[in-house]
This record gives C-alpha cells, structure tokens and sequence, in this order.
C-alpha cells in the first residue's frame, strides 16, 4: 500500500476539481501548490486501495464528485476522500479571494429555512445516487 | 540566598510569587517555558472578518505551517488549541510520558502554563464547595480580591451575584455578542419562572479588561481570542510574570525541566535538567512551591518521594458541548464586533440533587473556522459549507461542566520505567455508573432549560474523559493526617517546606472551572508564606 498523498499531477487535478465543486472556482497556482503540499504532511500513512480507487475515479470524471462525496459523508466519513476535500476546503477558506465563499451570511428567515431544506434534500438525493456509484468507484483502477 | 523556589510558570506558579516578590522576599521561579516565537508575529492587529478578507498570510496561523490546525475526525480534546497554541502542549508528552486507555491527558511546559490557552472564566468557590478544604469564602475572599486586581475581572453584578460573588475591582463587561443578547432578553422575560425552577443566567465573568489595567488592554474585539493575545486584554499567566520580572528580587529561570526535590538541614533542594543541553543543576531555598499543573506537580512528587505504584486520586470536569440553533437570531444581524469568549453563565440547581450546581456557558461560533464544522456533518461537504453559512450566526454553542468527585475508579501512580526508558505516569478513569447516569440527566435538564429560551439542541458532543483540562485532587488539602496529602496550608504532608499551589490540593472540583480558585489558593500560599518566613 502507498501513502494517500499521491503524485504530484494527480494531486493538481484533484486541487482544481475539489475547489471547483466547494467554490464553483478554479484555485491560483499558489493555493495548488498548497493543497500539495498539505497533502505530503497529512497522508502520509498508508491507505486503503479502496480509498486510493474512489479518488482516482474523481480525478478521471470529476463530475462525480459531488455523489460520492455524498455518499462517503454516510459511508466512509473518516475516510481519504472526505479528508482531502475538507484540506482543500481549509486552504480555500482562508485565503483572502475565496474567504467570503466561507464567511457567515444573512438571510431572511423564510429565505433561510427554504434553502436550509432545499440544501438537505440536495444532499441526500445525492448520498442516495452517490452510494450506487460508490460500489463502482472503489472497485475501479486507482 | 533565595527565600522561595516556585516550579512553574502557569495560573499557580506566578500568584503564588507574587505576594512574596511585593514582601520583598527574593524567588527564583523555575520554569521550562515554550513560546510562540513562530506564528504570533505574523497576525496583524485586525478584526477576523477584516483579516480574513485581506491578509495573504492567514493561511500560516490559521492552518498551520505543518498543517496541523486541520484536524479530521470527532471533535477531540482542546478544539481551541489552534496552531498559535499548539506550543503550550509542546514536548510535555516525551518529558512526562502518561498512560492512559480512557483519560485524555495535556500537560504544559509552556510559558504560563495551561493558562496560556485559559478560556478565562472566573468561577469563584461558595461556601459549600470550600467546606472539604476546611476554608470558607471569608479566608479566600482577600485571595479572590487580590487575585481579581491583579488579572483584571470584567463582568455584571446581575442573577449571578448570589451564586458567583463579585470583587469590588470588576470592571464593566464585555460587550455582548447579538447571539447571547437574544437570549439575555428572552431569559429577562422568563426569569421569575427560571429562577423558581433553579435556573440563573448572566453575563460570564471573564479575566479580560475592559479598560486598560496594568498596561494591558482594553479589549479590542477583534474576535482572534483563539488566535492571540495582541491587546493583552485577556488574562495570561505570562502578563504577571512580565510584572514579576521587573522586581529586583525576582529571578526567572526558564529552559529548565525540574525532576525532583529534597529536604536537606532545613532546606529544600531542587534538581533540574537544563532543557537544552540536558546538563543537571539543582537550586536550594528555604521553601519550596510546586505549582507545574496537576499532573506535573504530581510526576515531582511521586519521584521525589519514592512513591511508585502507589495511586492518588485524579479528577477532572465531566464536559459535554451542545451546539444549538438559537431560534431569535433567525432574520437577525450578527453584529462583527465581538469577543470569542463565553457570552453568558448558565448555573443551574438540579432538583433533588441536595443543591448539586451544573454550569453551562453560551458561545457564538465563527473564529475557529466553517471548514471545522463542515466535518461534523454527514452531508455533502458543498452543501454543508452552504447551509452553515447561513446557520452560524444562529448557532450557539453551550460548553456544559459537571461536578468531578473522587471515585474508586479515578486514580494516578507513577511506574517505575524499565529498561532504561523513563518513568511513567498512569491515569485510570473511570466513572460510576450513578455518576454517568447524573451527567447525562443533567444535560438533559440545562437544555431544557436553553429550549425554553430559543436554543435548539443539534447534537450533544461528548470529548471524552480529560477534555474540560480542569485536572484536580491528587494532593487534596484534608483535616486527615495522611501521606500524600496537603494540610490547610497546602504544604505537603511528610515534608517541611514543600507547597503545592496548583489544582492538585482540591479535594473536589464543583463544575464552576477551577483556574480562578487555583489562583486565589495559590496567592493565599504566597500570603501565608510571607508570614512564615518573616
């Protein structure tokens, strides 16, 4: 087994893929670099071919992020892919272009219940369609 | 010659020293004191909403040069400790190795010790809560004061006063944040109804100075009380050891990891390693104050005495934090200007438990960062940043301590370490199954109480044993004359001169947060001292 960290190209896409999903923006090349070497000192131990597999098959169709992101939240939380995401969510957070992206905002109270439930009901018909592709992803090359 | 040896920079160490520095009497204070030389000269002097949206370099002091302020799995001990803090717990670890299966343990070796990351609540002991160390609050109450002076109390004298007595030195509070402002309101609505049924609530005394006191503050509420301590409002150990460090009489001697004393022709001599070069030395006085944290204080004294494999017992304060959605902010403003500390104290009687007292404090959530509460979802990471967003400014966060008391299954030793590797401390921590069933029914009743008040409970978020860092009871001050105990001076039995001046002397730990009480004991030691040594 190799460590979760990944090489260098694999770990760019992956930077640019997961900030496009948290953000809807690609990251400069300096909050790439920064996603690498996050990576290189927080996965360091060996991971499972499994977790290794489901993050490859993101990288080769990044338009399934979002299912099995989903799905990893109810199956696997602790688990590469979750915690990859999450660093570059951190990184994203706090730079000063994506900050706002992150910091709290107002809403008026109906707007916020309805979009609070429209958010959920977004999240969990995703962790149901995530959780058919997940099966596939972890059995795919990684 | 040197009067008074005190070990250890922290809440203890430095109130102790300083009634015997302002009598004159000379102290060496013995200390390996770690810094933040790192990331505290990196923060501007900006509020977090400002920082955060111009400040290129946010990305060192908020997440970590290694990368250690991105934590991943449950919510574990010292959330707070983010990477500016990160050096209070450094090297502790490998200088006083702890086993444990069932205790979170952290231990200080830096400058200012836990209190370094003190949330600065200030809880003073009743009358009850003092009777087991044979003192009551008329003895402390020139501690208290004196303590109060000295580290600057802000706070209300309002439903509070008659559960935590206020110092005539308090100064205003701190702005409220609009989070605990709605539910200061609705509480005001309701309170003849709550306090029939046992339930207070107020403004959280807080060691922080809202006007400038000792050349510290006031408070900016800049709302990076997690991060810094730029204005030096808030209360840390290290401001009295600046203070310290000026008087002729007072030496500071840090990059030391003291291991042992011994009492010697009516003195007591300190052995020490240089932190460094790993060179011994040892330092002799006519008394000596042990004042490193319960634990470290507790690592000395088992070496020094020769007292392995012989259990003390060990407390710490049950805690639990509550995330709720507090129902009056929806559709309101959070003001920017804040303060990351506690807002409001909740003391709360339980029925039936003979007057038996649980604290909850409310927070507001925002400083610590949304990426770190993305991960206690299990949704989408996409979708829980967007519904967090719009839910933070409505999230109030209740931290809830519980009593502590000794119990056949709470108990520390030290083993002899084999093969050359170093001693070890060993931690068992075991709750009754009467006290787990307490904890949870108290809960249960402090968020009923928040319910009627707009906070809905989200989760209920256990850290485990150890978490609420309030380490107490291993040398209980006692009436009975038995080893390994402190008398009501707090010198430790079996010794002359020895004096422990930490959390180690409580014989138990009401659920109130235990720093203050260790600093008034701790200036009480100090005081006593003068007088013996005269």
């Amino acid at each position: 087994m190799s460590s979760g960290a990944g090489d260098s190209r694999s770990l760019q896409i992956e930077a640019r893929v997961f900030s496009r999903y948290l953000v809807g923006r690609n990251p400069p090349d300096e909050l790439i670099d920064r996603y690498e070497k996050a990576n290189r000192a927080l996965f360091t131990e060996p991971v499972d071919q499994r977790d290794r597999a489901l993050v490859g098959f993101i990288g080769r169709h990044p338009w399934s992020v979002s299912l099995l992101d989903a799905a990893s939240g109810v199956i696997r939380p602790n688990g590469l892919l979750r915690g990859k995401i999450l660093t570059m969510g951190a990184i994203l957070e706090t730079s000063p272009e994506f900050a706002d992206e992150f910091l709290p905002r107002e809403a008026h109270p109906a707007t916020l219940v309805l979009r609070v439930f429209t958010l959920g009901v977004v999240a969990v018909a995703c962790a149901v369609l995530g959780s058919l592709l997940y099966g596939i992803a972890i059995r795919s090359r990684p | 010659m040197t009067d008074v040896i005190v070990v250890g920079s922290g809440p203890g160490g430095v109130n102790a020293a300083a009634p015997l520095v302002e009598a004159g009497r000379s102290v060496l204070l013995i200390d390996y004191g770690n810094e933040d030389r790192r990331y505290a000269p990196l923060i501007p002097h900006q509020p977090f909403s400002e920082l955060r949206r111009t400040d290129r370099q946010q990305h060192r002091y908020f997440l970590g040069d290694e990368f250690e302020g991105i934590p991943f799995g449950p919510v574990r001990v010292g959330a707070q400790l983010t990477p500016p803090r990160v050096h209070i717990l450094a090297d502790a670890a490998e200088r006083t190795p702890v086993d444990s299966d069932d205790f979170a343990v952290s231990m200080s070796l830096a400058r200012g010790g836990l209190g370094a990351g003190w949330s600065a609540g200030v809880f003073p002991f009743s009358d009850a809560e003092l009777r087991d160390m044979n003192l009551t609050v008329e003895d402390m109450r020139p501690h208290y004061d004196a303590v109060a002076e000295r580290i600057g109390v802000a706070g209300e004298r309002d439903d509070l006063e008659a559960l935590l007595p206020s110092s005539p030195s308090m100064m205003p509070a701190l702005d409220i944040d609009s989070n605990a402002e709605v539910v200061l309101a609705r509480y005001r609505r309701k309170r003849e109804a709550l306090n029939a049924a046992g339930f207070f609530l107020g403004r959280t005394r807080l060691a922080a100075c809202t006007r400038e006191h000792r050349g510290r503050g006031p408070h900016a509420y800049l709302d990076m009380a997690y991060w810094a301590d730029m204005d030096r409002s808030i209360y840390r150990p290290q401001w009295t050891l600046d203070e310290l460090r000026r008087a002729p009489n007072f030496t500071y001697l840090d990059r030391r990891f003291v291991d042992s004393f011994i009492e010697d022709g009516g003195r007591v001599r300190v052995h020490a390693a240089h932190a460094d070069s790993g060179a011994k030395e040892s330092h002799e006085a006519a008394v000596l104050v042990l004042a490193a944290g319960t634990l470290g204080t507790a690592w000395i004294v088992f070496r020094s005495l020769g007292c392995y494999d012989t259990p003390v017992p060990i407390l710490c304060n049950p805690y639990a934090y509550v995330p709720t959605l507090n129902t009056g902010m929806l559709g309101r403003e959070a003001r920017d200007r804040r303060c990351s500390l506690a807002q409001l104290t909740a003391l709360v009687r339980m029925p039936g438990g003979g007057g038996r007292l649980v604290q909850a404090q409310l927070f507001s959530y925002r400083s610590l960062l949304t990426f770190k509460l993305m991960k206690e979802l299990p949704l989408a990471y996409r979708e829980s940043l967007r519904i967090l967003r719009l839910l933070i400014p409505t999230f109030a966060i209740l931290g809830i301590h519980h009593e502590d008391r000794p119990a056949p299954g709470k108990s520390c030793c030290l083993r002899r370490g084999k093969g050359g590797c170093a001693d070890r401390l060993e931690i068992t921590y075991r709750q009754t199954i009467e006290e787990t069933r307490a904890t949870r029914t108290d809960e249960r009743t402090v968020i009923r109480f928040f319910r009627r008040l707009g906070c809905l409970p989200l989760k209920t978020v256990r850290p485990g044993h150890g978490a609420s860092l309030h380490y107490a009871g291993t040398f209980p001050i006692t009436s009975r004359d038995e080893k390994l105990t402190c008398d009501v001076e707090s010198r430790l039995r079996g010794t002359e001169a020895v004096y422990v001046a930490d959390g180690s002397v409580f014989p138990w730990i009401p659920p109130k947060g235990l720093t203050f009480n260790l600093m008034a004991n701790a200036d009480r030691v100090g005081t006593l001292l003068v007088e013996r040594l005269r």
